[in-house]
């Protein structure tokens, strides 16, 4: 069995690379993608905690709770794609490029 | 008594307008002639989410569904504002979403659903009812954002909200697996306790924990939108249909500080003194401290150069940001101390949509108000839109006889109570006001004293606008005046919480499912 250590190690790791996408990223669908990365790398360390949570012997909704939570956490991602998906669109037609950098008509 | 069901029924008269509103919307021949239904209908949910509240106003707190969701006079408190806000968001919408090209049904559906995801957020008592319910008023919030159809700003509004809001929610989420993962527990008060003795204890694991609070306290940050997280205020305030940044700017932050206030109560207590925030943590107190100072000294500052007039009230949403977390930093933990938050709350949320409410009112001549330019003499225009706007504005800048002064009286004596750095703070808060009035008092000045120009007002103004500016005007005037019934309201409300507290973490565990902590 894995330690809880190294699975955790590959949540840090894909949770960074999402928090860099997102930072460093201009198009709007790999900013998306990099969002979703975030997302799953919290989902892997929820998972993980819960397996060590469950060896701890903690109660059951204690230890139950972090798998239940993944669940959420992976229908609320979908919902969150779907809308994503669903902006983007609308402003792919109204400035026919999906790049971030075309939306400057609000400053100041 | 109330059964389990019964506690669900704000939330679920709200779905149940907004499923007949779409269900007709779906099988209606045409929208225009099943607008009033579906209006009556969205407004009925809202004032039978109101009416079913009546249980929960002073009755004990209850907690269901496993003591995932709390309900008492706390949350049914923000609830009322949230209500408010919402059905002050539908009257002024009645004409203004047709003029701006948007089906009625659609802009209905979505504001009942932020409404419902909202109600949840203040009964929330469990990380994953916390996350699921800012889930959905967050997302509905993001398509109300981008609902107008024919503005392109209204898109890459939408855009720049959604992508700040993602962001900051996975850096919750990523909070949240962080306590989770130093607890074990879900639910709020066992979290609490945990921490507590992880922080006496000493032992590694409370630099883990104080992340996991830090990064649940930077998501709270963004959606509220304080500096130096509140780069897409401004951005979805402006292109947000008018009466929608109305909605956005008052009932997002009553859910998102109730929230807030029953985490600093319930889950991060730990020995909370007024030193810090989370007890003995203290840098949650000092972060605090600083997000309000930066939201009350930018937020005004950004505001003074605002020609938008829709900017200029993003901005000053971003200053009362700063002036309701100063009320939280100096509370330290201490329940009693947050009924001037919660008075603040609803004196903000009469304002707020008022004004906005009378941006719509202002500029129903077929243009909307963009530039403070158009508001131009036009008082004497328009009388209505001179006496509305010059209450508003003196509310938002806290001057005597208005529910924004009371609001801001409770919160700054609370402050300058707490003393040391909070003094500070207070004085900060006050030297700000100062500053902020100077933008308000422009907006009187420029409907009074400018010469009007010679484009032609609008003549017919729909009935629902007329009653939501009477109550909101009504409302603002009353609470400056008589405030002390709604203060007293609000202190009840908050003793509940301390109560809550108090007591055992898991009450009637007569289901056999219910299984103990520990």
């Amino acid at each position: 069995m894995l330690e809880p250590k190294v699975v955790l190690f590959l949540a840090a790791v894909l949770f960074s690379a999402g928090l860099y996408g997102v930072l460093s990223r201009r198009h709007l669908i790999m900013l998306l993608m990099s969002l979703e990365l975030m997302l799953n790398a919290v989902n892997i360390a929820l998972v993980t905690f819960s397996r060590y949570w469950a060896g701890e012997g903690a109660g059951m909704i204690g230890a139950h709770s972090g798998q239940f939570f993944t669940l959420m956490v992976m229908a609320v991602a979908a919902a969150e794609v779907g809308i994503g998906l669903a902006i983007i669109v609308a402003v792919y037609r109204r400035k026919h490029t999906a790049d971030s950098d075309a939306a400057s008509e609000l400053k100041g | 008594m109330v059964g389990d069901f019964d506690i669900f029924l704000p939330v679920v008269w709200l779905l149940v307008a907004a499923a007949i509103v779409m269900l007709i919307d779906l099988f209606g021949d045409d929208p225009d002639k099943t607008r009033m239904f579906n209006f009556f209908t969205a407004l009925g949910g809202v004032l039978l989410a109101f009416v079913s509240l009546n249980p929960y106003w002073d009755a004990p707190p209850q907690t269901i569904m496993r003591g995932a969701m709390l309900v008492d006079q706390f949350s049914a408190f923000l609830v009322i504002c949230i209500l408010i806000g919402t059905a002050i968001s539908m009257f002024a919408s009645l004409s203004y979403v047709k003029r701006i090209g948007v089906n009625l049904a659609d802009f209905l559906i979505t504001l009942l659903l932020a409404a419902s995801g909202m109600v949840l957020l203040t009964v929330s008592n469990d990380l994953i009812m916390l996350f699921l319910s800012i889930e959905l008023l967050s997302f509905s919030v993001y398509v109300l954002t981008g609902l107008h159809g024919r503005s392109g700003r209204s898109a890459e509004a939408a855009m720049k909200y959604f992508i700040m809001g993602a962001f900051a929610t996975g850096i919750m989420i990523l909070g949240m697996a962080c306590l989770y993962g130093v607890t074990g527990e879900v639910q709020l008060k066992p979290i609490g306790e945990k921490l507590a003795a992880i922080f006496a204890a000493r032992q590694g694991t409370e630099i883990m924990a104080t992340f996991g609070m830090g990064a649940i306290l930077i998501a709270f940050a963004f959606k509220v939108g304080a500096v130096p997280f509140h780069s897409w205020v401004p951005d979805a305030y402006e292109g947000a249909p008018t009466t929608v940044t109305g909605f956005m700017a008052v009932a997002v932050k009553a859910a998102a500080f109730g929230a807030l206030i029953r985490l600093a109560v319930v889950a991060f207590p730990a020995t909370a003194s007024a030193e810090g925030f989370f007890g003995d943590l203290g840098f949650a107190g000092y972060a605090l401290w600083l997000l309000s100072a930066l939201s009350m000294i930018l937020g005004n500052w950004f505001a003074i150069s605002q020609r938008n007039v829709k900017r200029m009230l993003a901005y000053s949403s971003i200053a009362h940001s700063g002036y309701l977390l100063m009320g939280l930093a100096a509370a330290g933990g201490n329940s009693e101390v947050y009924a001037g938050v919660l008075y603040y709350l609803l004196a903000y949320t009469l304002m707020t949509s008022g004004a906005f409410a009378m941006l719509v009112y202002a500029s129903s001549g077929g243009r909307d108000i963009e530039s403070i330019d158009d508001l131009r003499g036009l008082a004497w225009k328009k009388p209505a839109v001179g006496i509305g706007m010059a209450i508003f504005m003196f509310s938002l800048a806290g001057i005597p006889l208005t529910a924004g002064f009371m609001g801001k009286y409770f919160i700054f004596t609370q402050t300058i109570a707490a003393g040391g750095r909070y003094l500070t703070l207070a004085i900060i808060g006050i030297c700000t006001s100062i500053m902020g009035a100077y933008y308000y008092l422009r907006v009187i000045a420029y409907t009074y004293f400018r010469d009007p120009d010679d484009r032609p007002v609008a003549g017919k103004e729909d009935w629902g606008l007329k009653f939501a500016l009477g109550l909101t005007v009504l409302g603002t005037v009353f609470l400056g005046i008589f405030p002390q019934g709604f203060y007293d309201a609000a202190q009840d409300s908050v003793k509940e919480l301390q109560h809550d507290h108090e007591r055992p973490a898991v009450t009637a565990p007569d289901k056999p499912g219910t299984v103990a902590h520990d």
